[in-house]
């Protein structure tokens, strides 16, 4: 049915009965959505009944690579993981790299869908288009790694890739992860609905070759995306060398670097702590995803200390909320409460967001000492730091269970003005960028249907000063709706659907990146796409997401920030002064509305909107028939 | 005097943080320049490709205004400007 990219088979799951179904992949289905998130919120929109709770057998965990995933395209073994989210209540969507991806597509699979809960701690073995009920109560309590050491024993096969929950994803932490390999898909609490399904992991084994529909049509479109890899001055030269965290320096010398809990940006420069030349002392050595020739994932290793000897591969955003925000300035510490959170199955940004957030309520008074439990909760206290991180991945009673559902929850429960310090959008806590310095990246994080991730509309043009589409004054809200939503709809058609790394992107390649990728796709699958279908699948699938949302009773109260950024100007710095007030945040909301054929009162798509974009489901559940 | 300040990968390989220049009327270029020959070392080699335009990525404020919106390499500067200069950055 499809000449190459695709095999046409979605893999249904059900945990509850221990059976599975292989069902075709519409054509349709694959011109509208493309693949990876697209694929992932087209399904989820289509089944899971509004109203549900995330952590009920009720919710799917919707597992899609992309076309390109597990062939030759570079950069492309890129999984999106999806379900309704306990963190947000929100449609969760996070995407992982590494090595599962591809072995996935290997094993003769579009995606899969797994529905119920298992009765006891199971895991399911995918291989060559047969799927095994494995028994996972040896495994249930141990950590990421420890956990694929145990399933590769069990299976007498070294060679499998496995998806897995840790201790967190068990005990139904909010902020619980997915790890794959030494991958995470991070945010959005995942790992707790894996876990609320008694779901330890997904085991994939293929030996098949993805098809390829046109392979001389695809080694030149390919040719184009590795020359703007190569042209670029950031790619190879530094990027593949330093990694992501190579911006710590960027971001604290712009005075965007938050520090301790958002209260400091901008007040010291941190570099001289963490900033990449310590970083380099402590490095041994770097790693690559499938079919990528960068390999930006930086090994460190802890040298001294009681944490000396554990090997971190923490990424910027580690060294953002185990670091500045919670106000440790040691890289070998940050890297240690990086790697205890993957193998925990925390999600290193909101965990450490939390830690930060006790940190200035103990500060402040607002957590009164007797709730402390004998820990030192100053800012800076690496130990207080590794303590809380286990206590939360373990629920523990006490500041665990009060933290482990993340800043929002946690606000609520301790009353009076904790709110105001909670640094979160819809639950989720805020990513490494103080927004109060870039205006699209705040509404960005404001108006992203995952809650504030940076991931869904990253401002380049603010933050790098890429003047693709256009050079913008990252301190004016001018223009910013109709940038934020460029933003959004090319990072989801490119990257979130086809499955394209974010670097190729917001690196590489953002003024060819949407002609690359349709011209690729095209030549792998058979099925032709444009430009302009890339746009306009990254469009619907924004859109789908919002109606998903909408269904649940999300309105344009919560497209919102956190009262510090709309209140409090930063002090210090290069952005100094920087506020995105309620009076700024509105006035970029209206912009954004009106550009994306949105109702300004209630956020929601309207019904022509939906209808253009061929969503006439949606159109039907948000105005009825 | 017109402050230009080196950021990041820049400023670790010029070895330099902070120079003063005193150059009223004279444009970014012209002070990069400056800054070139009192340093030794190239300095609009980081920022330039060989058409002498900025590489993308680069970003130069002058008092906190990007040079993308002014005239780039030939906004004109003032006595007590403050310039910034980043070199091309990605990741995060």
């Amino acid at each position: 049915m499809f000449a190459g990219g695709y095999w046409g088979k979605i893999l249904r799951v059900n945990l509850t009965n221990k059976t599975y179904a292989v069902e075709e992949l519409p054509r349709e289905t694959a011109n509208q959505f493309l693949g990876g998130m697209g694929f992932a919120v087209h399904y989820l929109y289509k089944e899971l009944t509004p109203g549900i709770d995330p952590l009920s057998p009720e919710n799917k965990l919707a597992v899609f690579p992309g076309p390109f995933t597990g062939t030759n395209v570079p950069c492309s073994s890129r999984i999106a993981f999806a379900a309704k989210s306990p963190l947000t209540g929100a449609l969760g969507v996070a995407l992982s790299g590494g090595y599962f991806p591809a072995e996935l597509k290997f094993a003769g699979f579009d995606g899969i869908i797994v529905e119920g809960k298992a009765e006891k701690p199971t895991y399911i073995f995918i291989q060559d288009g047969k799927v095994l009920f494995r028994n996972a109560q040896r495994m249930w309590g141990s950590t990421t790694s420890d956990c694929q050491v145990m399933i590769k024993h069990d299976l007498g096969d070294q060679n499998v890739r496995i998806a897995c929950i840790g201790p967190a994803g068990e005990k139904l932490s909010h902020m619980a992860c997915i790890i794959n390999e030494r991958r995470a898909a991070g945010r959005k609490g995942l790992g707790a609905v894996m876990g609320s399904k008694n779901l330890k992991a997904i085991v994939v084994r293929g030996n098949q070759q993805v098809p390829i529909s046109n392979a001389e049509a695809l080694k030149e479109a390919r040719s184009t995306m590795a020359k703007a890899m190569k042209a670029s001055p950031v790619l190879y030269p530094q990027f593949s060398k330093l990694g992501t965290a190579m911006v710590v320096d960027h971001l604290s010398a712009m005075g965007m670097l938050p520090m301790n809990n958002w209260s400091e940006t901008g007040t010291a420069p941190v570099e001289e702590n963490i900033g990449v030349a310590k970083q380099e002392e402590l490095k041994v050595g770097k790693e690559h995803c499938h079919s990528c020739p960068v390999g930006c994932t930086q090994q460190l290793i802890t040298r001294k200390g009681p944490r000396a000897g554990i090997l971190g591969e923490p990424e910027y955003e580690s060294f953002y909320s185990l670091g500045s925000t919670t106000g440790v300035s040691d890289v070998g510490e940050i890297s240690a409460s990086d790697r205890l959170c993957d193998e925990l199955g925390l999600d290193t940004m909101s965990a450490g967001v939390c830690v930060g957030f006790a940190m200035e309520l103990a500060q402040k008074g607002l957590l009164p000492k007797e709730q402390h439990e004998g820990l030192d909760l100053s800012f800076g206290n690496a130990t207080t730091q590794y303590e809380l991180i286990r206590r939360m991945a373990l629920r523990e009673p006490g500041l665990g269970e009060l933290l482990t559902n993340g800043t929002r929850q946690a606000a609520k429960k301790l009353g009076g003005e904790a709110w105001k310090y909670a640094m979160h959008v819809k639950g989720l806590e805020l990513p490494a960028y103080d927004v109060r310095g870039a205006m699209a990246h705040g509404l960005n994080y404001a108006t992203s249907f995952t809650g504030a991730d940076h991931n869904r509309g990253y401002a380049i043009q603010e933050i790098f000063s890429v003047p693709v589409p256009y050079p913008v004054d990252k301190d004016s809200i001018e223009g910013k709706g109709a940038l934020t939503k460029w933003n959004q709809d090319i990072g989801t058609g490119t990257c979130d659907c086809a499955t394209i790394c974010a670097f190729m992107l917001t690196i590489a390649m953002p003024d060819t990146i949407v002609e690359c990728t349709a011209a690729m796709a095209t030549a792998l699958t058979g099925v032709t796409f444009t430009a302009d279908d890339v746009w306009r699948i990254g469009e619907r699938v924004n859109n789908l997401a919002k109606a998903f949302n909408c269904r649940e009773g999300f309105s344009r109260k919560e497209d919102t920030l956190p009262w510090r950024v709309m209140h409090e100007p930063l002090k210090a710095g290069l952005s100094k002064g920087g506020v995105i007030s309620p009076e700024k945040l509105d006035t970029m909301l209206d912009e954004y509305y009106t550009v994306r054929g949105w109702d300004k009162t209630t956020s929601a798509p309207t019904k022509e909107t939906l209808l253009a974009l061929n969503l006439p489901e949606a159109a039907r559940d948000l105005y009825g028939a | 005097m017109v402050t230009i300040t080196f950021q990041t990968t820049l400023r670790r390989s010029l070895g330099v943080h902070t120079m003063q220049v005193e150059r009223p009327g004279a444009t970014v270029g012209d002070v990069l320049a400056q800054c070139e020959e009192a340093l030794g070392q190239p300095v609009l080699a980081h920022l330039t490709n060989a058409q002498g335009e900025l590489l993308r990525g680069v970003m130069i404020l002058v008092n906190g205004k990007n040079v993308l919106l002014l005239q780039g390499l030939g906004t004109a500067l003032k006595a007590e400007d403050e310039v910034v200069v980043f070199p091309p950055a990605g990741g995060g």
